[in-house]
């Protein structure tokens, strides 16, 4: 017998089975098969369930999904309409003007110094063009859970 | 109307264009949750659930990509996530086909015997062994369909098949011992 273990074999021999590139050569595997009986039977049972799937077809089952989708997902617009920016424009404004000129009729150095934070955090709000808080929902490949 | 054109539009914000992805990707994605959850009311739920995450995550997608390839790892994260919180397979009756077609070249109880076989299985192996067998995919496509190295796929792939011959072979002894009694 050879020196390669028997695990390595079955599984080269199943690769070149299925017409796949294999980690060890057909000859090391035909090396190995000549004097090893638990492998030759093992290959032999391989190709015999191979044989077992060769003539079955996927089953492939009606199902309509579309209107039960569209209606989650107008649901789920419905629920999570964008923010109303242009009310709180309209509204949000005038009164933000209003405020401001306020400030600035009284205008100290020490509010200049208290605006900065404020200047500072909407120019990295606009520079990132994001919310740099906002929670990452972004979908992600979870472990695969074996059952 | 083809998938990038969809996807484009979805993202413009045209639902409907989503129409098009549902109706032409629901057999096959029922096909392969049915495998790895084996019950139909499961996996009709875990491909709409992962069909409405698509849908979410659509602006993320990169358009160059196929579709089904990137909505398969949604749904079978939907798949596992669902079979996890199940106890495996209990009291699952098998007088319908689970995974496999009925075709004229194959003997009924033959069908069944393979049926009951792979459901004896883990989830994980089903899956693996019908991607490989019933799609016809290629280790390297195995590998990156279920986001592995082609040697783990190898490794797998030679552990599943030999696990469904047991069951095979179980399945067999218990048919035989049954026309005995």
């Amino acid at each position: 017998m050879t020196d390669i273990d028997c695990e390595s074999v079955r599984v080269a021999a199943m690769a070149l089975a299925d017409g796949e590139e294999s980690s060890l050569r057909s000859s090391e595997i035909e090396a190995h098969l000549v004097s090893c009986d638990g492998c030759r039977e093992e290959i032999e049972q391989f190709r015999a369930t191979n044989q077992l799937f060769s003539l079955q077809q996927r089953l492939s089952e009606e199902a309509d999904l579309w209107p039960t989708i569209s209606e989650r997902l107008q649901a789920t617009t419905a629920t999570t309409r964008p923010f109303r920016w242009r009310v709180l424009l309209l509204f949000g404004l005038p009164l933000f003007g209003y405020k401001f000129f306020l400030l600035l009729s009284q205008a100290t150095p020490s509010l200049w110094s208290k605006m900065v934070p404020v200047i500072l955090m909407i120019a990295i709000f606009t520079y990132l063009k994001t919310n740099p808080f906002k929670i990452n929902c972004e979908l992600t490949l979870e472990e695969e859970r074996t059952v | 109307m083809n998938d990038a054109v969809a996807i484009e539009k979805c993202k413009a914000g045209d639902r409907d264009a989503f129409r098009h992805l549902v109706e032409r990707y629901q057999a096959e994605a029922l096909g392969h949750a049915r495998a790895i959850l084996a019950d139909r009311e499961d996996a009709l739920d875990a491909v709409q659930e992962s069909f409405l995450d698509a849908y979410q995550a659509l602006g993320k997608f990169d358009v160059s990509r196929q579709f089904y390839p990137w909505f398969y790892t949604i749904l079978r994260n939907r798949c596992f996530k669902l079979a996890a919180g199940r106890k495996k397979n209990v009291g699952l009756e098998l007088e319908e086909a689970l995974v496999l077609a009925p075709v004229s070249e194959v003997a009924p109880e033959d069908r069944l015997a393979l049926e009951r076989a792979l459901l004896e299985l883990s989830a994980a192996e089903r899956e693996l062994l019908t991607l490989r067998h019933l799609d016809g995919l290629s280790y390297e496509e195995l590998a990156e369909r279920l986001e592995i190295p082609r040697g783990t796929v190898m490794s797998r792939l030679y552990h599943a098949r030999r696990r469904l011959r047991e069951k095979l072979v179980n399945t067999d002894l218990e048919a035989k011992e049954t026309i005995h009694d």
